[in-house]
């Protein structure tokens, strides 16, 4: 009788455990699921080209704007380089440059260029082309200037003048009438540093990056991590203590069943 | 059972325990793509700008805006050359592609970046490209036949071989 008493009591304690484990753990699993299923159709939902702009969570993350790199002014255009990419007026161009070598601005046309390519781009900030310079040049791109509305560059000591459209670039020889202004570099003044951080960190984190992180827990660091491990752990719990319920239940059932036709 | 088991995880688990880096990179410079395709006398680069209808089309078949509004082009009277950039997943893929007499000539993967999907550079894949023409519907009049786990690379080599027939008619009329 007492082992009987025994059984009943511990079977309603572990009844109770389940129960408080699945309670205390179904906002976790909700979150669980949806965060895993929004990460499951993140790319068609277009959480991997959505941004975040909260600041706080951009310092959290650590997102920093770096210093520029380079930067010049032409013609009330600016070209800066932050890390690899290349901002114009401010805006992100798409480009990734490991150096910025000179900026000029020609009619409608502005033209930036690295060590071994240039990109040339509308006034407004399209692409027009990114012209890999490589095979004409004797060496690195030196520095960039313009002579009566044409690209100059300066490489390995040799000069070449681009054509009218700036498509190609031609051995030049300067005659001595003609001066180029060679671009020069100049530091972006407070707005636009204001400007550039703004659009550096706009761009710093996605949506499905914020979500990922959520639903791994790792927003929150190590506490994040565990407190999900161990959300996993009760998860794991909760299915075994489950199957073991219901087994019970099952025999139980079938034990009455079997007396009763007896 | 339980080798069977086994075996079924590591057939499975192949490509990741493969690694990520796969077999990206550059394979080929622009310069020896362009005089295989001109091994006599390699033309100036002219450029053509993608404006108006030309680039509705073109960014009808990308299904997407194209990036820059002028692209350079190799072209010798018979044949033209086109080196351009399309993203696969997240990075540009550079694929070069020879058009003469409006059908392709031949295709090929310049540079890969991403971790996933170089199996296009390989013939079996780019062969299928030979010969190929654009229909009345803007598309390649035949089926390419995919690689399992390269969809989007596939996908961005199909959209520049189509860009580029489309781009070598418009400088058959200007020529």
């Amino acid at each position: 009788m007492t082992s009987t008493n025994g059984k009943r009591r511990a079977r309603l304690w572990f009844r109770r455990g389940h129960r408080w484990v699945g309670l205390s753990v179904v906002v976790f699993v909700l979150f669980l699921a949806i965060s895993g299923m929004t990460l499951n159709h993140a790319s068609d939902l277009g959480l991997d080209r959505r941004y975040v702009s909260w600041s706080w969570l951009l310092d959290a993350y650590g997102i920093q704007t770096p210093d520029p790199s380079a930067s010049y002014e032409d013609a009330r255009h600016r070209a800066t380089l932050l890390g690899e990419r290349l901002f114009l007026d401010g805006l992100d161009t798409g480009q990734r440059l490991s150096m910025l070598t000179g900026f000029v601005a020609v009619d409608q046309l502005v033209l930036a260029t690295a060590e071994q390519g240039a990109h040339l781009f509308t006034a407004s900030g399209d692409l027009v082309e990114s012209i890999d310079l490589q095979a004409g040049l004797p060496g690195p791109i030196e520095r960039l200037g313009q002579v009566d509305g044409r690209a100059v560059i300066q490489s390995n000591g040799l000069l070449f003048r681009s054509d009218a459209e700036f498509a190609g670039f031609e051995p030049w020889a300067i005659s001595p009438s003609k001066e180029i202004r060679w671009s020069a570099p100049s530091p972006p003044d407070a707005a636009e540093l204001t400007a550039l951080d703004a659009a550096w960190r706009g761009r710093g984190l996605t949506v499905e990056r914020m979500v990922l992180d959520l639903h791994s827990g790792r927003i929150f660091d190590m506490p994040g991590v565990l407190l999900m491990d161990l959300v996993a752990l009760c998860m794991i719990v909760l299915g075994l203590s489950g199957l073991m319920l219901s087994n019970s239940r099952y025999r139980r059932e079938n034990g009455t069943k079997s007396a009763k036709r007896d | 059972m339980l080798p069977r088991i086994a075996l079924l995880l590591l057939l499975a688990t192949g490509p990741a325990i493969a690694g990520p880096g796969g077999e990206a990179g550059r394979y080929l410079e622009a310069d020896e793509y362009l005089q295989s395709v001109f091994p006599a006398d390699m033309p100036e680069a002219k450029t053509l700008w993608v404006t108006g209808d030309v680039r509705d089309a073109v960014e009808r078949m990308l299904e997407h805006r194209f990036a820059s509004l002028r692209v350079r082009y190799w072209y010798d009277g018979m044949r033209s050359a086109w080196i351009l950039d399309e993203i696969g997943k997240e990075l540009p893929i550079t694929i070069g592609v020879a058009v003469a007499d409006g059908a392709i000539d031949n295709v090929r993967v310049l540079e890969f970046r991403e971790s996933r999907g170089w199996e296009v550079r390989y013939p079996f894949f780019t062969d299928q490209f030979s010969e190929a023409r654009l229909g009345s519907d803007q598309r390649l009049d035949r089926k390419i036949d995919g690689i399992s786990g390269a969809t989007l690379s596939v996908r961005a080599v199909t959209r520049i071989a189509s860009i580029a027939l489309l781009l070598h008619d418009q400088i058959d009329d200007v020529n």
